[in-house]
């Protein structure tokens, strides 16, 4: 009976692993929680534009211009009676489509020259290092709109530009915990049964520095999204009639004094999407490294 | 220490080099015509063949790149806009103040507020001023600039008829600016405030301060955050570049004559040159704040004053001192 319990036991330890592990603090903790619960209600709402506002968020209706929010028009309707809320949740596909698809391709692009460079070390360290220096000098926002105006605006070169600017944060974030990990004895080990590079790299070296990356692009694609939004404000990016949050609060700026909540609608969304990555992001970095919670 | 320096701004070079390649060779390889831009689409092909050939626009890239440089290094010459043939040199030292006096004014705006709150919050751990504290420093962390600009304006301009929309007129102008750039990076500047202030106040030697009996403010002011002040001297940095980005949005909503002005008026007019040297203005700003970051550690840490003072006598830095950096 008792050698049963015991067994039990330890198969209860086994089964949580570090993952579960950090798992379980996350679910623990409640503004992460919360800003998890924010994040997923307006991924969905975005995601259902089609079937909350069937009409598209092009259709007008002369008869109805600047209706004020009610209970007609819950977030009122546009200088062309366009509904408000089909044009900030089909905005709200773009603003994080493409922060998110930007935050990918700057994640791939960063992640692979900050292994790279801490792997080679020496000569390609410092090659890639002092390239991403250049970048570095230059703010995120002003790269992203030099990269702009230079390739044009629509949804890939915005992803693009983005993207870009976002590729020397995810280098350095792998560099230095990797560069941490290379002497110890299981990558001495890869090397001496004669594993290839890439394996090493792949196999050994990243799955290690996965928890500072995980934290990265969730706090990483709350910018993204922010230099997007930013972005199409300034006439860039995205441009109308198709919506954009930082678009519509472009847009909603010649009204400010008649019509604020042209603005407050989409000033609203983008403030609340950022900040529930930015909890999120919080509760996972404590809980993934619980070291560094104060 | 001033063979560091001296160092330090050699290194400079090869990353602005580096900037002016990157620019130069983006904008170059960018479709349309300048001259389109210079003259008008409806220009006769005569004018704008001479046109680009005045600009030596027809050279290979290669020796266009080397005119260029060799102009900025040898007499300072950025060049002459495109659209209203001003040399650039002039237009960016009369739009420069502008950015630098908003940056830095709502830098020093956000330390008062940040560093005071940081404090307050890590010494009030746990108890609603500690709640509110974080609530605000994420909040101004997900507040976008232009959004939390135009909030501002419908309160005290709109509603209240406090402060002017926009403009360039006087103080006043500058109150709004000021305050939408200040207060959110105050949110940031306190969050890693706080965060420094609990890492230094479990330290060892706050328990010997205490056990000597020093006073309880001698031990926050002195003690804890003297030790603070190197992680958040960091972040004080990062947010003056993030201050000088932000500016160039927020010139825009209250029409402030500055470097993103014109870096927006040489964007929508495909102004190169004059975006080139706007640019290549920030990248010098920025490199010189992370200099101004690294040599600031001297003035606050003994420690690393004496580490300085090592590489100056050896000459370089040993093995070990490399690891630690």
């Amino acid at each position: 009976m008792r050698e049963k319990k015991n067994k039990a036991g330890v198969e209860e330890i086994r089964r949580r692993s570090m993952f579960s592990e950090a798992m379980a603090r996350l679910v623990r903790n409640k503004t992460a929680m919360f800003g998890f619960f924010i994040l997923v209600t307006v991924v969905l709402l975005c995601l259902a534009a089609d079937i909350i506002s069937p009409g598209g968020y092009d259709q007008q209706d002369m008869k109805s211009r600047f209706v004020a929010p009610g209970l007609e028009h819950i977030f009122g309707t546009d200088h062309l009676g366009r509904s408000m809320l089909a044009r900030v949740l089909y905005g709200g596909r773009n603003s994080l489509l493409i922060g998110f698809a930007a935050t990918v391709l700057g994640a791939a692009a960063g992640i692979i020259l900050g292994t790279i460079s801490a792997y080679y070390g020496n000569m390609v360290d410092n090659i890639i290092m002092r390239i991403l220096d250049v970048f570095n000098s230059i703010p995120n926002l002003l790269l992203a709109i030099v990269i702009s105006s230079a390739l044009g605006s629509g949804k890939v070169n915005t992803i693009i530009a983005v993207g870009i600017s976002t590729i020397p944060g995810f280098a350095r974030t792998v560099r230095g915990p990797i560069l941490a990990i290379m002497g110890m004895d299981y990558i001495e080990a890869a090397r001496t049964i004669d594993a290839k590079d890439s394996r090493i790299m792949f196999r050994h070296l990243l799955p290690n520095v996965l928890s500072p990356i995980i934290v990265q692009f969730t706090l990483g694609t709350a910018i993204s999204i922010l230099c997007v939004s930013s972005l199409s404000f300034l006439g860039m990016g995205i441009q109308p009639p198709e919506p954009e949050w930082g678009a519509l609060l472009s847009y909603g700026r010649q009204y400010l004094n008649y019509y604020p909540y042209l603005c407050t609608v989409p000033g609203v969304a983008i403030a609340l999407i950022v900040f529930s990555m930015n909890l999120f992001g919080d509760g996972l970095r404590d809980a993934l490294d619980p070291r560094l919670k104060n | 220490m001033l063979r560091y320096t001296i160092k330090r701004i050699i290194m400079m070079i090869p990353v602005l080099l580096g900037v002016t390649i990157i620019l130069f060779f983006i904008q170059a390889l960018t479709p349309g015509n300048p001259a389109d831009v210079a003259l008008g689409q409806d220009a006769a092909e005569a004018d704008k063949a001479a046109w680009i050939s005045e600009h030596g626009l027809d050279d290979p890239i290669v020796v266009q790149y080397g005119k260029y440089m060799y102009k900025i290094i040898t007499k300072g010459d950025f060049g002459t806009s495109y659209t209203n043939g001003k040399p650039i040199t002039g237009e960016l030292i009369s739009h420069w103040p502008t950015t630098i006096k908003l940056a830095l004014m709502s830098l020093l705006m956000a330390c008062i507020i940040g560093i005071l709150l940081g404090i307050l919050a890590a010494m009030k751990r746990n108890t609603w001023i500690d709640s509110i504290a974080r609530v605000f420093s994420i909040l101004g962390v997900s507040m976008p600039n232009f959004w939390f600009a135009m909030l501002l304006i419908m309160l005290f301009s709109l509603k209240l008829k406090w402060l002017p929309v926009s403009g360039s007129y006087g103080p006043m102008y500058w109150i709004l600016p000021i305050a939408t750039l200040g207060i959110l990076n105050a949110a940031g500047i306190m969050r890693f405030t706080r965060a420094a202030m609990l890492d230094n106040s479990q330290q060892d030697f706050v328990r010997t301060a205490r056990a000597k009996g020093q006073s309880e403010r001698m031990v926050i002011w002195h003690h804890i955050l003297g030790n603070a002040m190197i992680p958040i001297t960091t972040c004080i940095g990062q947010y003056l570049i993030g201050a000088l980005a932000g500016a160039i949005i927020i010139e825009q909503i209250f029409s402030l004559p500055g470097l993103g002005s014109l870096m927006m008026t040489a964007i929508n007019q495909r102004d190169y040159p004059l975006l080139r040297g706007s640019v290549l203005l920030v990248a010098v700003s920025t490199s010189v704040i992370f200099l101004l970051i690294d040599l600031s550690y001297a003035a606050i840490d003994p420690r690393v004053k004496a580490r300085f003072k090592s590489i100056t006598k050896s000459g370089k830095l040993s093995k070990k001192q490399v690891q630690k950096n």
